[in-house]
């Protein structure tokens, strides 16, 4: 009976392990896409809350069993058992994308794996935490719109930009121009102005760098503001 | 060979801001995160529409009212190949674009995308 515990937590405990990694690296690229929203409450928060640590559960669950199935091919024999775990859980993103065979359809090699299935089950995870952050995001923002001059939210965006360290010189520069660019240009109301900076503020300073942005030239007449869309 | 795609600046960072994105954005939130005026971007999301860059919706339920933008598998192609400028690439650069669907068979056969993509300026 012991023996037979013994040689059940030998088995199962490198596979908790690669889950955990696999895990702890699932919530790191969900942290890494969402900024989570501060003071959200209520129901969109519990459905934020089970949607985000679900599919983090879930990965460390498929990472768990992947271990095993990797375990059970031999091919982590040269690894050990707690590096081949490791190695698991670490590699886990990339291995539940690999193609296990490929078929001829229509002619063309087509590859076969999780992928497809992967891909698809992230992608509804992730549109549907984006969807409750995003309505979150416009009802602060329409908070802050309401709240504040227009003035004032250019002031406090432009010290968010001062104040973050994280930002490159070329972010600074590009973003400060940026802010009064949506001041300036003509061709909006004063609540697309406010809102946009409102989101500004709200959002993370994580994105690509920007096309150069020049400063509005008086003598330059504005685009004529497409009202076509919603 | 002539390039698939040519993009100017102002569309490499709307398709950058949607790639940051993962799922769909309204065109205030991809000027925010690209840093471009909201006109702007309505015109780069036309051109990379056209191209099948980006696919565009007004939902009818949740976000009723709002454009939403999203990049298609051949914008996520566009945005592998330019992953390897930390910037927007210079005017002139023409970027070979990666397989779409890697295979271990298309290797060994030594097949490759011919996909090209080119930077121009802004209009």
């Amino acid at each position: 009976m012991i023996e037979a515990f013994g040689n059940f937590f030998a088995a199962f405990t490198p596979a908790c392990l690669a889950g955990v990694i696999a895990a702890i690296v699932t919530y790191c690229d969900l942290h890494n896409v969402f900024d989570t929203p501060p003071s959200l409450t209520g129901p969109p928060k519990r459905e934020l809350l089970g949607l985000w640590w679900g599919f983090v559960a879930v990965n460390g669950i498929l990472a768990m069993g992947l271990y095993g199935l990797l375990r059970e091919a031999d091919l982590l024999s040269k690894l050990g058992i707690w590096g081949g775990a490791t190695v698991t859980g670490i590699m886990y993103p990339a291995l539940v994308r690999l193609k296990f065979i490929t078929l001829p359809i229509k002619g063309q090699d087509t590859p076969i794996g999780m992928e497809a299935l992967y891909e698809g089950v992230k992608g509804l995870i992730h549109k549907r935490i984006n969807r409750i952050i995003g309505t979150w995001r416009r009802s602060e923002s329409n908070r802050l719109v309401n709240q504040h001059t227009i003035a004032e939210m250019r002031q406090q965006c432009r010290e968010k930009v001062n104040s973050d360290v994280l930002m490159t010189e070329q972010d600074r520069e590009s973003s400060l121009v940026w802010i009064d660019l949506i001041i300036a240009t003509e061709g909006m109301d004063e609540a697309e102005r406010k809102f946009l900076l409102a989101l500004f503020m709200i959002s993370d300073q994580k994105r690509s760098p920007a096309p150069a942005n020049r400063p509005p030239n008086p003598q330059t007449p504005s685009p004529a503001r497409d009202t076509s869309s919603a | 060979m002539q390039p698939r795609y040519t993009l100017t600046p102002q569309q490499v960072a709307v398709l950058r801001a949607l790639n940051e994105g993962i799922v769909e954005l309204s065109i205030a939130e991809i000027a925010v995160s690209a840093r471009l005026l909201p006109n702007h971007v309505r015109a780069a999301l036309g051109a990379l529409e056209k191209y099948g860059l980006v696919t565009s919706w007004i939902p009818v339920t949740g976000r009723t009212g709002e454009y939403l933008s999203v990049l298609t598998s051949d914008g996520q192609t566009v945005i592998r190949g330019l992953a390897q400028f930390k910037d927007i690439p210079p005017s002139g650069t023409v970027v070979q674009l990666p397989a779409p669907f890697p295979s271990f068979s298309g290797w060994l056969a030594g097949q490759r995308s011919h996909s090209l993509v080119e930077i121009t300026t802004d209009d």
